[in-house]
């Protein structure tokens, strides 16, 4: 029988209802397991202690994207930060910033949707075959280069938690929606960057970023969105001056 | 509830003290910051030229505007704003261009160095004109 004493962390987690005039703050506490990641502690107090903590999560692993929450005032997966980095605690838990909230650690996602929708982050042809995929369409492994990493995106939004951009403006189209934009305009099948070039080029699209970098800083999958952002920027500004220094060169 | 939204907005933002919020946003705040030390560097100039055309004892009362020590603080600090803008900028110039080679993005450092290594040469040169024009 063991008679070790059980180390407890103290976790102060974020409520929230719709009904309610203001958050409190409520504290659980919490056994401590060296291979325990906040989710698992969330797990834990849903399941034994306060079945009303509301909060949402699917993979565990750091793919669906589900997860994000503010742990100590900064962005993370929740299934990725191992309590042991946190102690000897106490560790607060709140929503994502920037965000509104719907309950507890629970934010409203419809506006992040609606950019989103707005980049059209989806194959684009001239041929008209968005929807409905008319030939193969080839790609070689340095052209899959050139892309991939914008497209490890999992949509968590952390990015848009650590960006002040988006705190102050609800209209920037933020950081994974813009660098979601950068993938397929570099993508060698796509070609939609006319079609895209509106959106991102206004001024709540690229230019609003002031390369604050904070969005690259937290993402879980290194997507640097930052760099998406400045690298679009490049290229809008040379756009720009071809177009009015070289009319002729534009496709219209 | 017939499709009733319950909802009660509650939005939470970094609000207008991000920077203060973490040394990374500090860092940042500093260096876009700089622009405002940067900019009233270059109206001093612009007047300098200015009274470099008027009488050489206007002139001369500018200079000592110039020297004195509030302003030779302000100068100070200012190239501190300005090397670190110059700094900051120049290393996150690989986010910014992404240049391959075979497939491959290039090591930032090949876009990083080149940079501080042309600084550091109009630096010199900078420095050995003004020697040379005062020396003479
Ligand atoms: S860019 Fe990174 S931080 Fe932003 S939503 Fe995508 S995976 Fe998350
Ligand atoms: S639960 Fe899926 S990313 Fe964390």
């Amino acid at each position: 029988m063991s008679t070790a004493i059980e180390t407890m962390v103290k976790f102060e987690v974020f409520r929230y209802q719709p009904d309610w005039d203001e958050p409190t703050y409520q504290v659980y506490d919490v056994p401590y397991h060296e291979d325990w990641v906040v989710l698992d502690a969330l797990n834990y107090i849903k399941d034994t202690i306060d079945g009303t903590l509301t909060y949402r999560w699917s993979c565990r692993m750091g793919v669906c994207g589900s997860c994000g929450a503010m742990v100590n005032g900064y962005p993370k997966l929740t299934c990725a930060a191992f309590l042991s980095e946190y102690m000897p605690g106490p560790i607060r838990v709140e929503p994502l910033v920037n965000f509104n909230v719907e309950r507890d650690l629970v934010t409203n996602l419809e506006g992040f949707m609606d950019k989103l929708e707005s980049v059209q982050p989806w194959i684009i042809r001239d041929d008209g075959a968005t929807d409905e995929l008319k030939s193969e369409y080839l790609q070689t492994p340095a052209q899959h280069a050139v892309y991939q990493q914008f497209s490890m995106c999992i949509n968590c939004l952390l990015c848009y938690a650590a960006c002040p951009v988006s705190s102050h403006s609800d209209e920037f189209i933020g950081p994974a929606a813009l660098a979601l934009a950068q993938r397929y305009n570099l993508d060698s099948r796509d070609e939609g960057v006319e079609q895209r070039r509106d959106v991102i080029l206004k001024d709540e699209g690229i230019w609003e970023c002031s390369f604050v970098g904070e969005c690259s800083a937290v993402c879980p999958k290194h997507v640097d969105p930052a760099g998406a952002i400045q690298q679009a920027k490049m290229t809008g500004a040379i756009d720009y001056y071809r177009r009015l220094l070289m009319p002729w060169t534009v496709k219209s | 509830m017939d499709g009733e939204v319950l909802t009660q907005p509650l939005f939470r933002s970094l609000g207008w003290t991000w920077w203060t919020k973490r040394p990374s946003y500090l860092l940042v705040f500093l260096r876009e910051s700089s622009s405002v030390f940067i900019a009233v560097q270059v109206v001093l100039v612009l007047v300098l030229l200015h009274k470099a055309g008027q009488p050489a004892a206007d002139y001369q009362a500018y200079l000592d505007f110039l020297w004195n020590p509030g302003m030779v603080v302000f100068h100070v600090v200012s190239i501190v704003f300005a090397l670190w803008h110059t700094y900051t900028w120049f290393n996150l110039l690989p986010q910014t261009v992404a240049i391959r080679i075979r497939g491959r993005r290039i090591p930032g450092l090949l876009l990083v160095a080149p940079q501080f290594g042309g600084w550091a040469v109009v630096t010199g040169l900078i420095i050995a004109w003004v020697w040379w024009v005062g020396a003479a």
